[in-house]
């Protein structure tokens, strides 16, 4: 009788015992809610690695041009050959960062966190991101002109596959922690919580389940509250105050929707063509990014503000009054300049340079409109502002990220009603004519049979976790008290000599005696067993396991090894299975 | 402008909660009710349950024969021999002493239909276990599968009722059944 005798004297044991059960029964935290944590943890990371990345950038660009803060103003001062030599530089370093990262990696896992989450096994590669992340700093900081978030969401949601990794998560848990991730870069990276978590869930899962929702939305929401505690704190584009001079005005800003959805599909299409065309020339890669620099910088002697992702020259346009034949001309040389980095194979993103675009096209409308408005006092600005939303819908094809995305970028709320109608119809007359839209096509590249196939071929194995806490069927009362002590379980798996399966103790079952130290002298888990409890074997269909939840109420099944050997090797949680099929239709 | 909506918003979750409210409170109250049959339930277990005054046996192995001859025939026991089995069998896995005295040798069987229970007193000390704890006291539990709760239930009520060193004594001193029955339950 050690074992009674053990337990007299843990009073604290008995106190512990009820106050977890008190939590388990008032909180009953689900898997679903202990990923929330995991989430806020990956919305710290990420933005801790953004904002590094954002710092090493400043000292690159500080090193390359010897002056910090905004790229177009560094270029402005500089002399002209040493506005091509910077980004020539850039170019040949970033594209030497890539040739002989690429052979550090062993692994032929995916960079790529988009493929990551949605058909990838949410692992993101960890030294090919870094890799990667390295060339994005060199194209970045010499004044490519592509957007930040590309490294930023990368970086970040590598380092939110670190855990997964570590203790080995199942497969959907794994790749929800990779959008997470994502959306956490996203949020710190624009100062926007809301947009992140949308960025994710309509471009990269296609979905707003709140299963896969809440957990974007913790990490988007630290993310953006460690970034504002570390860095700035404003809006990214903050907007003089935005009035429709009349109801009449809705008229154009529908127009306005219909020139971006109608001006989207030329821009992808000459995105497409020039990555194409660069990759035809007889070149190195090294020298093809040394060359798309140096167009960059050629395009800068005329004009610096091409240079960069455009972050500027947006505040600019959203601010100061143009004169229409500077503007265009900043465009057409911006679009070209995004198009040779695009296409040299920079790492990076394209969402500033394309609300660049956006916002000239739709000062440029602006202005066209102004010359007929009979509204003293009119100003093209807001125009921009709208156009930057419907461009921004209509190019990467999510119109709900791209309302909410230029929502918090100006915190304009006025802006709403002419924003939405744009950004809607923007979107809809793009998808008359371009199916692919920005970060679709690395997903379409796959192909959506290939996703729909990999899926359906799944089974338990894909989704178990190995090596459930089981107990024995002569465990006593206070082994399995403790279990239930140190777990979030309902039901405990018991096992015989042999490791078979033989059924559960329940919480249910024991959750009012789990202090009463008398049992611990009389009872055994075989005593307290539950032998109807199913189960599932390894080998089987998880369309099986579907079928067993919907009819059980548990939370988790035991995993068998067949039905011949119900050897007990894994555990199947539901929470896996929803994100699972949460993940199931990444794009309607 | 944002402000009033928000406010709107809030008081209708605030209502939507007091609305979910109400059903807690009626399975709070359900659960009470359903304790307090559970208490006229293990008396009555007590008073059916057969007492065998007087053990004659010298080992653990005939105290628990010679209780559970108390239950041959009795309408929750479907096969007699297979249930001293079960129990002998869970017996040798980690014999069941509640110290004091008092075993609690216990099955969980396919070979009863219902909980059963018996009560076995011994004027002398009979060595239970690989131990040779002395017992005085035998308490024979049968339970069928699927009644774990129930069981539990039971089992840590007689445990309760043991804890009190005059009950014990008034147990192992008890003259006849209806004594015992009458310690016990009271």
């Amino acid at each position: 009788m050690a074992v009674a005798r053990a337990l007299e004297p843990t009073v604290l044991l008995r106190r512990l015992l009820k106050v977890r059960v008190w939590l388990a029964e008032t909180f009953r935290p689900t898997e679903l809610q202990v990923l929330l944590v995991w989430a806020a943890v990956v919305g710290v990371v990420g933005a801790l690695g953004a904002y590094l990345f954002r710092g090493a950038t400043d000292v690159v660009h500080w090193t390359l041009t010897g002056r910090m803060g905004g790229y177009v103003d560094s270029f402005a001062h500089l002399p002209w050959w040493r506005r091509i030599l910077v980004p020539a530089l850039g170019g040949a370093l970033a594209g030497t960062a890539l040739h002989y990262g690429s052979r550090l990696g062993r692994s032929q896992r995916s960079t790529d966190y988009m493929e990551a989450i949605v058909v990838g096994d949410g692992r993101v590669a960890f030294r090919q991101s870094l890799v990667k992340s390295l060339s994005a700093l060199f194209s970045g900081a010499s004044g490519a002109s592509i957007g930040r978030e590309g490294p930023l969401v990368q970086l970040s949601a590598m380092l939110s596959s670190l855990p997964g990794r570590w203790f080995r998560f199942s497969l959907p848990k794994r790749r929800q922690l990779v959008a997470c991730g994502a959306a956490a870069g996203i949020a710190s990276a624009y100062n926007a919580p809301i947009a992140g978590a949308f960025f994710v869930a309509e471009i990269v899962l296609g979905s707003l389940a709140m299963e896969s929702f809440g957990p974007l939305v913790v990490s988007s929401v630290t993310a953006t509250l460690v970034t504002r505690a570390i860095a700035r704190s404003n809006a990214l584009y903050p907007t003089p105050s935005f009035v429709l001079q009349s109801y009449w005005e809705i008229g154009p800003y529908v127009v306005l929707g219909i020139v971006c959805g109608l001006a989207a599909p030329i821009y992808l299409r000459f995105l497409r063509r020039s990555e194409t065309a660069f990759q035809r020339l007889p070149l190195h890669r090294i020298a093809r990014l040394a060359l798309g620099g140096a167009v960059v910088g050629v395009l800068a002697v005329l004009h610096p503000e091409v240079c960069g992702n455009g972050y500027s020259v947006v505040y600019a346009i959203l601010h100061n009054p143009w004169t229409w034949q500077v503007l265009l001309a900043v465009l057409v040389l911006k679009v070209v300049a995004t198009g040779a980095t695009f296409g040299s194979g920079a790492v990076g993103g394209v969402f500033t340079p394309t609300l660049l675009t956006g916002s000239a096209l739709g000062y440029l409308y602006g202005v066209a409109v102004g010359a007929v408005s009979p509204y003293p006092g009119f100003v093209a600005n807001t125009y921009a502002l709208v156009g930057m939303g419907a461009f921004l819908a209509s190019a990467t094809g999510a119109p709900v990220m791209a309302i909410i995305m230029l929502f918090e970028l100006t915190l304009n709320y006025q802006i709403i009603l002419p924003l939405m109608l744009a950004c809607v119809i923007g979107y809809y007359t793009c998808r008359t004519f371009e199916t692919k839209f920005l970060y679709g096509e690395a997903l379409e590249r796959k192909g959506a049979a290939v996703v729909a196939e990999h899926l359906a071929g799944l089974t338990v194995a894909d989704l178990m976790r190995p090596d459930p806490l089981e107990i024995r069927v002569n465990s006593s009362f206070r082994e399995i008290a403790e279990a239930f002590l140190q777990n979030r379980f309902n039901n405990l798996y018991v096992v015989d000599e042999d490791d078979r399966f033989v059924g559960v103790v329940s919480l249910h079952d024991v959750k009012g005696y789990l202090d009463q130290p008398d049992l611990a002298r009389v009872l055994i888990a075989e005593d307290l067993l539950r032998e109807d409890f199913p189960a599932i074997h390894v080998d089987h269909p998880l369309e099986e396991a579907l079928f067993i939840f919907e009819r059980s109420r548990s939370e988790r099944l035991p995993v068998l090894e067949s039905a011949t050997t119900p050897r007990l090797i894994g555990s199947l949680a539901k929470t896996d299975l929803l994100l699972h099929l949460v993940g199931r239709h990444p794009r309607a | 402008m944002n402000l009033p909506l928000a406010r709107l918003v809030f008081l209708a979750a605030g209502l939507y909660h007091l609305g979910v409210d109400p059903p807690r409170a009626v399975r709070t109250g359900m659960r009470t009710s359903s304790r307090s049959v559970m208490a006229t339930d293990t008396t009555e277990r007590i008073v059916q349950a057969p007492v065998r005054i007087g053990l004659e046996a010298t080992d653990d192995e005939a105290a628990i024969r010679e209780t559970a001859e108390a239950l041959r025939g009795s309408s929750g026991i479907l096969e007699f021999d297979a249930f001293v089995d079960a129990v002998l069998r869970r017996q040798r896995v980690e014999p069941p002493l509640l110290g004091h005295g008092i075993a609690l040798p216990h099955a969980r069987t396919e070979a009863v239909r219902d909980i059963v229970t018996a009560f076995g007193v011994a004027r002398h000390d009979v060595p239970f276990g690989p131990d040779r704890t002395p017992v005085r006291l035998v308490v024979l539990v049968g339970t069928p599968p699927g009644r774990a709760s129930e069981y539990l239930a039971w089992v840590a009520d007689l445990v309760q009722r043991f804890r009190d060193a005059r009950v014990r004594d008034a147990l192992a001193a008890a003259p006849d059944a209806e004594a015992f029955v009458r310690v016990l339950a009271g």
